[in-house]
């Protein structure tokens, strides 16, 4: 018996000194924290021992449930999860050869309809199903690896000569998107400060370096340069299952703006970063994070403005009707088409996990 | 045999008044096929197409009869695709056909399960006519401990708000009836507006209760999210253009349609899915682009 | 089981990486009586999790590896407090390991007690188990390892974090002024203000600034109570048997640092970072505040992981809630509350500004501001809580009042309809406390024993609630002389210091005056004197004259009224001296109007008050009438006049009548 519970521990441990890590803001950008959710996932499949899908699905999926809950705001973290989840599904389908027919896992009107059971229990032993999956995992992995890449081999598609491009905040997908496309053309490029949070001037900075013409301005120039603006090209921190965005506060204002002057808006999103979590409203728990209100007043100033109430709200909803085009490492999608995507990324029973 | 398909339908819709028309006419079907002694599928078929013109003219919402009928129809016609010979295809379909009656069945709670969350603490909704879905989610919501307040529009001509209303207040759900015209006064604040449907069309749009297309319209304007609950057996297939492009029958009862149509209340009108923010089925949360891929996974 | 595995953890480490904290459970002080009765202070609840925890937490998120935990009172409930909590479990990655000392009774016992036990080989990070901050301690011990490169005799880092001399997170006792070396960042000079014999004087040794090339002088630093401290530490706390607290290490370093060859350093933290230390009621109620209001981030409720526990919703307007809490439809809960989990609130109440603890039950009609409701409380209906502090398991009896830093310790029933503004305690204790109901106890603290702890911070409480807006006493009359230069043709804006610097003199003289039985003709003299000096107009002198004689009462205390007649009888002569005529008389009755704007107690002795300066003919019926018809069109001296109704009454039928005599 403690043989069973000692590997568990051990890798419960590595998973907490992740989530302390991530508090401690050890890790930048969502890219590094979804490679390392996916090395802590492998390292559950590497060390369990399991007899059948359903253990080891079990267990990512307690440990996928625990990262979710502890960093509510990565949701790259719970997609990984379920995205290891639907890997095992698929690993455990090709396994099982005797169900040749490929099951389409979301609910539908045909299934229904054929009333079939879809209560698959992943019950039957398949030896060869951790190695399989192992094997799926790292081509996964090298997906994420060259996903920004991916994205920014399709910058000359939609960037062209002497446009004038507007982004905001730091991304790193921005970034190499605008080097690759600065490597065939010229083009302009204004950034968008996003103060407090949004460190535009360091992305201004580091393109600045690579020879583009940059302009850093103001969250409050937004509307006003708008009318010039060709393209507005902007991460996002997560696109949710309706095509709308949870990206930096500021993004709604650009996104407005951008509709008000009819300038297309492109967002760059790696296909981990699509949720299937919809907005309920404002409120809702965990869609928003307020950190604390040093951007916005200084601590030492407390005293004298303490009626003064001080919101930092990290995030912004972008509904999905001001989004044109998401650019993910497979191709351009429109924000309707997200649900499909969604459906052939992560399995719907493990929407909720 | 096809007049006791209209009463027993008629019957359940009497008796039963938790029970929506489509699945009525399901549950109608399936009595029908019990009972039924056809011997080759086409005799079957041809009783079925019988027995589902008599339901559908009678004076009850025909939207919702037309889709689950079609449903059922498929169902038939792929049960009887998977086996060769017709009484092993008969029996296979009566209890297939229970599965699928019970799948239906607890669509509504599925509906109401996934919707509820999005009616949080303290908001205002406003919805139209009675819808049973919508009933049920927001009494979901209660039992989770959620204040809301509900704005129900009286929905003429049959004023079946009054009866909302009254399903609304006996689970201690506070809810005020407002005139129809007053949508447009009521909506500036409210939260969101939540609606039934009697149909799904292909193009995500749904036919509704009259006056569902006023108030999505209104919504639109004020910016406020307008969500559709129904349950999948819901979705038809036809592709409405534009509010005359309907069907006939499905606009006006049984009894009104031998009379001058112009001087007709429609029962029924179209809302185009450019209106509506999401759809709230069994199937999950779709967006109105979503549709029309289920009804093609099932038809095609 | 955690000893193996932190030894475990070290093997794969190089030891000095090892970051290790000591946490003293105990703050040795009686500031929380009667919650500290049978509770450690460090397991005080602060927003709903006690105060350990968030210590703990705070440790383990910025980056220490282990930690001792000091416990001497209450050993059993710490130990098994941290028995039953995340802290124990092996997967932590913070390993804890609590040290036992009874005996203790400061923090220099218990430095002295680690040093015996020799638990501790390098550097270490000395904090209280009342801490709550999110700063990054790694960076910190980082510059003070490379201080002691250069600076062999560095003993401790002290850390400061920026805030205003009137920040509201700064309590008195902790209003210090410090001298640092730009260059090295030592401390050259450390004053206490409070307990300095003077706070306003400050006296920097000549030789600190002429030796160094730039120095800084602090007044806006707060002390976060975290030090940093090298392993010398111990030993200069076991050699120097005097040293009690932090603050006296620090003293006795400063001023022995060539035979202690020891020396200090600061460390200011970033604005971003937060750091504080609940060592009072004043801080508690700060950093409760400083909490909801998230500059603690990310140790705010909704982002809390605690085993066992739900999480939080942040909503609007600053409020958070615990699922599952049932609000009743008319109940309305705002403006940086917490509510936690199974906590229930009735129909028509009202919760404001507050922290309401778990499974509590509040009744219809409550009315909860600015208070702290701790776990399992009940408020039955009606109730008014304003201002208070309500321990665990106590119950409010239906209508009681509880306002003004009411204090009620864990497990009290207030009785149906009680008021009450006092401590409370529900055990008679070794003293005679008076009784008040079944389990309930007024607590008396004796002024004597430790009057500056206690009697301190009880007054801190009421000051800070009552006054909010007075938020430094020092300034305090501030507003009131703007309001005064607003209010009239006064003209005086440009010397509004100089009048403010007059009456504060006139302040001190009087109060000297009545303390040492002076003659009222000298006392006049001074007053002219530092007229002339500030270069006050008369009519201000009359103001402000008569207003420092009706402030010098202590006003928190009951025997104000009959404090302020004493005086009044007293100082009867200046008035005299300075009220001869109308012109000034008005100018009296403005200070009286002030004074009685500003001094709820003031305002019962109104009529009394204005029928003695009457009757000595200081002041004439005109103008008092005429000062009472002003009055009434002012709608804030509402209660003014409702106090001053009867005298005027009886002062106009007065006149009547001796109109009908006269005819």
């Amino acid at each position: 018996m403690m043989k069973l519970e000692n590997p568990k521990v051990q890798v419960q441990q590595s998973f907490l000194r992740f989530v302390s890590d991530v508090k401690q803001g050890k890790y930048h950008g969502s890219l590094e924290v979804t490679r390392k959710t996916v090395d802590l996932l492998k390292s559950l499949i590497v060390d369990g021992e399991f007899t059948n899908a359903q253990g080891m699905m079990s267990t990512i999926r307690t440990h996928g449930s625990f990262l979710h809950k502890s960093l509510p705001h990565y949701a790259s973290v719970g997609n990984m999860a379920r995205r290891v989840l639907k890997i095992v599904r698929e690993e455990y389908a090709v396994g099982r050869k005797n169900k040749s027919e490929e099951m389409d896992p979301q609910e539908s009107l045909h299934k229904i309809v054929t009333s079939v059971d879809s209560g698959e229990d992943y019950s039957s032993p398949l030896p060869d199903l951790k190695l399989s999956v192992l094997d799926h995992i790292s081509e996964f992995e090298m997906e994420l690896e060259t996903s920004i890449d991916n994205i920014a081999q399709q910058a000359q598609e939609h960037i062209h000569s002497n446009e004038l491009i507007l982004t905001l905040g730091t991304s790193k997908v921005v970034e190499s998107f605008l080097r690759k496309a600065a490597a065939h053309r010229k083009f302009d490029v204004i950034v968008v400060d996003c103060g407090p949070l949004g460190k535009g001037h360091e992305l201004a900075v580091s393109l600045a370096k690579s020879k583009i013409n940059t302009t850093v301005i103001g969250d409050n120039a937004i509307f006003g340069i708008m009318s010039r603006v060709n393209k507005v090209i902007i991460g996002t921190h997560t696109v949710m299952a309706n095509g709308g965005l949870r990206a930096l506060s500021s993004c709604h204002t650009v996104a407005l703006a951008a509709k008000h002057c009819s300038v297309p808006v492109m967002v760059l999103a790696p296909l981990y970063k699509l949720t299937p979590q919809y907005l309920c409203s404002y409120d809702q728990d965990a869609f928003n994070s307020y950190v604390a209100p040093d951007g916005v007043l200084d601590f030492s100033d407390h005293s004298t403005l303490s009626q003064i109430k001080r919101y930092c709200p990290v995030f912004d909803y972008v509904p999905p009707e001001l989004v044109t085009l998401f650019i993910s490492n497979t191709g351009g999608h429109a924000p309707s088409y997200v649900y499909r995507l969604l459906s052939e990324l992560y399995h719907p029973d493990d929407y909720e996990i | 045999m096809d007049i006791e398909a209209g009463e027993i339908f008629c019957k359940i819709l009497q008796e039963e008044h938790d029970v929506s028309a489509g699945i009525a006419a399901i549950r109608t079907l399936l009595n029908f096929l019990e009972k039924d002694d056809s011997k080759t599928m086409q005799e079957l078929d041809n009783k079925l197409s019988k027995a589902i013109a008599v339901m559908r003219k009678t004076d009850h919402p025909v939207t919702s009869v037309a889709s689950a009928t079609e449903l059922f129809q498929r169902f038939i016609t792929l049960t009887s695709l998977d086996t060769p010979s017709f009484d092993d295809c008969k029996k296979s379909m009566l209890k297939r056909g229970k599965l699928f009656l019970n799948k239906l069945n607890e669509s509504r709670d599925k509906v109401a399960k996934t919707a509820a969350p999005f009616i949080v603490d303290g908001c205002k909704i406003l919805t139209h006519s009675k819808s049973r879905v919508v009933l049920q989610t927001m009494k979901e919501a209660a039992k989770a401990n959620k204040r809301f307040t509900v704005y129900v529009t009286y929905s003429s001509p049959d004023e079946s708000g009054k009866l909302m209303c009254a399903e609304l207040e006996a689970a201690n759900i506070p809810c005020t009836l407002i005139l129809d015209s007053a949508m447009g006064y009521v909506l500036e604040q409210v939260d969101m507006v939540m609606v039934g449907a009697e149909g799904v069309v292909e193009s995500g749009g749904i036919i509704n209760k009259v006056g569902s297309y006023s108030m999505a319209i209104c919504a639109k304007e004020l910016k406020k999210p307008f969500y559709v609950l129904t349950e999948s057996f819901k979705f038809v297939r036809i592709y409405p253009l534009n509010q005359q492009n309907l069907p006939k029958e499905f606009k006006y009862s049984a009894s009104k349609l031998q009379k001058d149509l112009s001087k007709e209340h429609p029962m029924v009108d179209y809302t185009p899915p450019a209106y509506i923010t999401l759809l709230f089925t069994d199937l999950g949360i779709l967006t109105p682009s979503a549709v029309s891929d289920e009804l093609i996974k099932l038809y095609l | 089981m955690s000893r193996n595995k932190s030894s475990k953890d070290l093997d794969s480490l190089t030891k000095e990486d090892v970051v290790q904290a000591v946490v003293v459970a105990d703050n040795f002080s009686d500031a929380f009586v009667p919650m500290t009765n049978d509770t450690p202070s460090c397991l005080l609840p602060l927003v709903n999790n006690c105060l350990l925890d968030h210590t703990l937490e705070w440790l383990s998120n910025s980056g220490v590896q282990e930690a001792f935990l000091f416990c001497s009172r209450h050993v059993e409930k710490v130990k098994e407090h941290i028995k039953n909590s995340k802290w124990n479990s092996d997967t932590n990655p913070l390993s804890l390991n609590i040290i036992v000392s009874e005996t203790c009774l400061s923090l220099g016992d218990a430095m002295r007690d680690l040093d015996a036990k020799g638990l501790i080989r390098g550097d270490f990070i000395l904090v209280m188990g009342d801490s709550v901050a999110n700063v990054n301690l790694l960076p910190i011990l980082e510059k003070h390892r490379k201080l002691q490169k250069t600076d062999k005799g560095l003993a401790m880092t002290v850390v400061y974090k920026y805030a205003g001399p009137s920040h509201s997170g700064r309590a008195p006792q902790d209003d210090v002024l410090v001298a640092v070396d730009k260059k090295t960042s030592k401390i050259l000079f450390h004053q206490n203000r409070a307990a300095s014999s003077d706070p306003k004087k400050v006296h920097i040794p000549m030789e600190i600034i002429l030796e160094r090339p730039s120095v800084d002088i602090y007044n806006d630093m707060l002390d976060t109570h975290i030090s940093i401290c090298s392993v010398s530490v111990l030993p200069l706390f076991s050699d120097n048997f005097d040293f009690q607290t932090r603050y006296d290490f620090i003293k006795g370093i400063l001023m022995n640092e060539e035979i202690l060859a020891s020396s200090l350093a600061a460390y200011c933290i970033s604005d971003r970072e937060y750091a504080a230390s609940v060592d009072s009621w004043h801080m508690y109620k700060n950093v409760t505040q400083n909490m909801i209001h998230r500059w603690t981030f990310p140790l705010v409720p909704d982002m809390l992981d605690i085993e066992g526990e739900k999480a939080y919703q942040y909503l609007r307007g600053n409020v958070y809630k615990q699922h599952p809490v049932t609000l009743s439809r008319s109940s309305i809960v705002e403006d940086d509350s917490v509510i936690g989990g199974g906590s229930k609130v009735g129909e028509d109440s009202t919760i404001q500004r507050s922290v309401i603890g778990r499974n509590c039950q509040i009744g219809k009609g409550v009315k909860i501001e600015d208070s702290f409701i701790w776990d399992g409380c009940i408020v039955e209906d009606n109730c008014s809580i304003q201002r208070s502090v309500v321990g665990n398991n106590c119950t409010v009896g239906r209508g009681a009042v509880l306002s003004q830093g009411c204090i009620l310790g864990q497990g009290v029933y207030c009785p149906p309809g009680y008021q009450c503004n006092q401590r409370l305690q529900s055990t008679a204790g070794d003293e005679d406390f008076e009784k008040i109901g079944e389990s309930a106890y007024i607590v008396q603290l004796d002024d004597d024993d430790s009057d500056s702890e206690d009697g301190g911070t009880k007054q801190i409480w009421n000051e800070l609630f009552s006054n909010e807006n007075f938020v430094d006493d020092v300034d305090g009359d501030s507003d009131v002389s703007s309001e005064m230069s607003d209010d009239s043709a006064r003209s005086v804006s440009p010397v509004l210091d100089d009048t403010k610097l007059f009456f504060n003199e006139v302040v001190d003289s009087l109060k000297r005056g009545f303390e040492d039985k002076l003659h009222c003709d000298n006392l006049i003299l001074e007053i002219n004197s530092s007229r002339y000096a500030y270069n006050v107009s008369m009519r201000e002198v009359n103001l402000l004259v008569v207003k420092a004689i009706l402030s010098l009462p202590k006003s928190e205390t009951d025997s104000y009224l009959s404090q302020l007649w004493q005086l009044l009888t007293y100082f009867m002569p200046i008035l005299k001296n300075y009220i001869k005529n109308p012109v000034a008389q008005s100018d009296c009755l403005q200070a009286l109007k002030e004074v009685g704007l500003a001094e709820k107690a003031f305002l019962s002795g109104v009529p009394k008050l204005l029928n003695v300066l009457y009757d000595q003919d200081i002041l004439s019926e005109e103008v008092i009438l005429k000062w009472f018809s002003d009055l009434k069109a002012e709608p804030e001296t509402k209660d003014l006049c409702r106090v001053a109704d009867p005298f005027i009454k009886w002062l106009k039928e007065a006149e009547e009548e001796s109109e009908s005599e006269s005819d």
